[in-house]
């Protein structure tokens, strides 16, 4: 409504427009530009032939494949992760698996140990056998003794 | 710049996996702590026997005592 009235007081203020011409302007013709011939570009340098065969000792890497990064990566079945991330992981599978060596090396250690403490239980266990008799041959003597 | 990225074939079966390696870890923790009980339990066995060891040692030296001053 606001708008109505503004534009009411505009049409009240400008002059009515001049006619429009009838003949319209032509546009001139497009002059055909000359340019210079280019310079001759130098040829490339040939370059060396590469090695048919392979060298022998390649280690095997990971089938890295570019994709691009469309939702959800990783509900899917196969998955792509970082290159970063894959370093990360495989740097803490292998400390897990150092981990797991080290681990299996002390467990036989342990039974070693366990293996010395038996022997000494079992020995322990025969002497104490052995001292009882005796402490019980010494009773026996002292309990048969007759008083003075 | 484009990131490049390393397909992993079964991630699903590695994700189960890791699960169940959470899992074990988990019972050897608690099995380490257990025979650290026993251990415990073990030493303190120990201590006592070598306490009875000591005072047997200490009655027969008054047996032995007794008998020279007779």
């Amino acid at each position: 409504m606001l708008w109505g009235i503004f534009k009411k007081k505009q049409e009240d203020l400008l002059p009515p427009l001049p006619p429009a011409p009838e003949e319209r302007t032509t546009i001139p013709p497009i002059k055909p530009i000359e340019l210079p011939e280019p310079p001759e570009l130098p040829e490339f340098p040939t370059l060396p032939e590469l090695p048919l065969s392979l060298p022998e000792n390649i280690e095997a890497q990971p089938i890295i494949e570019e994709q691009p990064v469309t939702g959800n990566i990783k509900e899917s079945r196969q998955s792509f992760v970082s290159m970063n991330e894959y370093q990360e992981v495989t740097n803490q599978a292998n400390a897990i698996k150092d981990r797991l060596q080290e681990a299996e090396h002390l467990v036989k250690e342990l039974a070693e140990i366990r293996t010395e403490e038996e022997k000494a239980f079992e020995k322990w266990r025969t002497l104490l056998e052995n001292l009882e008799k005796k402490l019980t041959y010494v009773d026996t003597l002292i309990a048969g003794g007759e008083p003075a | 710049m484009t990131n490049v990225f390393v397909k992993i074939e079964s991630y699903e079966d590695i994700k189960d996996v890791m699960e169940l390696s959470k899992e074990r870890l988990k019972q050897a923790i608690d099995l380490l702590e257990k025979i650290a009980e026993l251990k415990q339990k073990e030493d303190a066995e120990l201590a006592v026997w070598t306490d009875n060891l000591n005072e047997i040692s200490a009655n027969i030296e008054d047996i032995e005592k007794t008998l020279k001053e007779q």
